[in-house]
């Protein structure tokens, strides 16, 4: 008799506990989700690095170093910006060449490697031995690089980046490459 | 009608892409002839550089006619300052400079 007097009390009681346990669902749904965790390494990004840089035009070979400063943002996974690339060199038989550049980048970071790419816009100078004026280029065109941090400090990094781009002109093309150590923050 | 963000950007492609595309810029005859202009500046310590001509595209119609071929220049490029000066090719050179157009001997083939 006591059984069956649980059993009746059990059925009885059923809704209201099935009534109860969804209100906690939705008191547990409504409430506001604990904050994700910052990512560490977002926020502002300066990278400068610079190293030895080899271009050809017309078959003439460019040879000398770079200079380049790039500004923008960044979290753990990748980063965008913009900046500035200055070259100062010679061709193989001491004409004077000077190029200056403004770019566009994008990259990844995957462990200790950075891939990305980007493009480029560039004026490039000669110096003419035959007189004093200069011989001009206007240049655009993508360029991608490779890099590997060396050494790092929380967002810090000491950078070596292997860089390659193809410019086009208006009568051909100048390919170039450069080996840049930098300092990203 | 165009929305402002094509028209911006029509308008940057054109600002970019432009002088890029219509200004030929450095013609091969150009850099390959300053360049073995200024190999043989190098090589030939009597021989003044700003005495020889090489073409420029954005000079006037009677631009005065260059010292060197485009051929001429691709061979001089590939000597050394060696067989430049046992060539007699300085003493070429200056005489080409010192009389523009007269018939001479190929500086290099």
């Amino acid at each position: 008799m006591r059984v069956i007097r649980t059993a009746l009390l059990a059925v009885a009681l059923a809704p209201a506990a099935a009534s109860a346990q969804t209100a906690a669902d939705w008191r547990a749904a409504a409430r506001p989700l604990p904050p994700r965790p910052r990512d560490p390494m977002r926020g502002f990004m300066v990278h400068i690095a610079l190293g030895p840089s080899i271009r050809s035009l017309h078959g003439v070979g460019i040879y000398g170093g770079d200079l380049r400063l790039d500004l923008g943002g960044r979290n753990s996974r990748w980063f965008i910006a913009g900046g500035l690339e200055a070259h100062f060199g010679r061709t193989g038989h001491g004409l004077e060449t000077s190029l200056l550049g403004l770019r566009f980048n994008f990259g990844f970071f995957l462990g200790p490697v950075v891939v990305g790419g980007g493009f480029e816009l560039v004026g490039l100078q000669i110096q003419r031995v035959t007189s004093d004026q200069s011989l001009d280029q206007v240049a655009l065109g993508p360029r991608a690089f490779v890099g590997v941090d060396l050494a790092r400090w929380e967002r810090r990094a000491l950078t070596l980046t292997l860089d390659a781009s193809a410019l086009l002109t208006g009568n051909g093309w100048i390919p170039s490459g450069a080996l840049l150590v930098g300092f990203r923050l | 009608m165009r929305r402002p963000a094509t028209a911006l950007l029509a308008l940057v492609g054109v600002l970019v892409m432009g002088p890029v595309l219509v200004d030929c810029g450095i013609e091969a005859s150009e850099l390959l002839c300053e360049d073995a202009a200024a190999l043989l500046a190098s090589c030939c310590p009597s021989l003044d550089p700003h005495a020889l001509t090489c073409p420029d595209s954005h000079a006037a119609c009677e631009a005065p006619s260059p010292t060197f071929s485009i051929e001429e220049s691709r061979c001089l490029r590939a000597l050394d300052c060696a067989a430049i000066r046992a060539r007699g090719i300085c003493e070429l050179a200056a005489a080409r400079a010192m009389s523009p157009g007269a018939a001479t001997r190929p500086l290099c083939e």
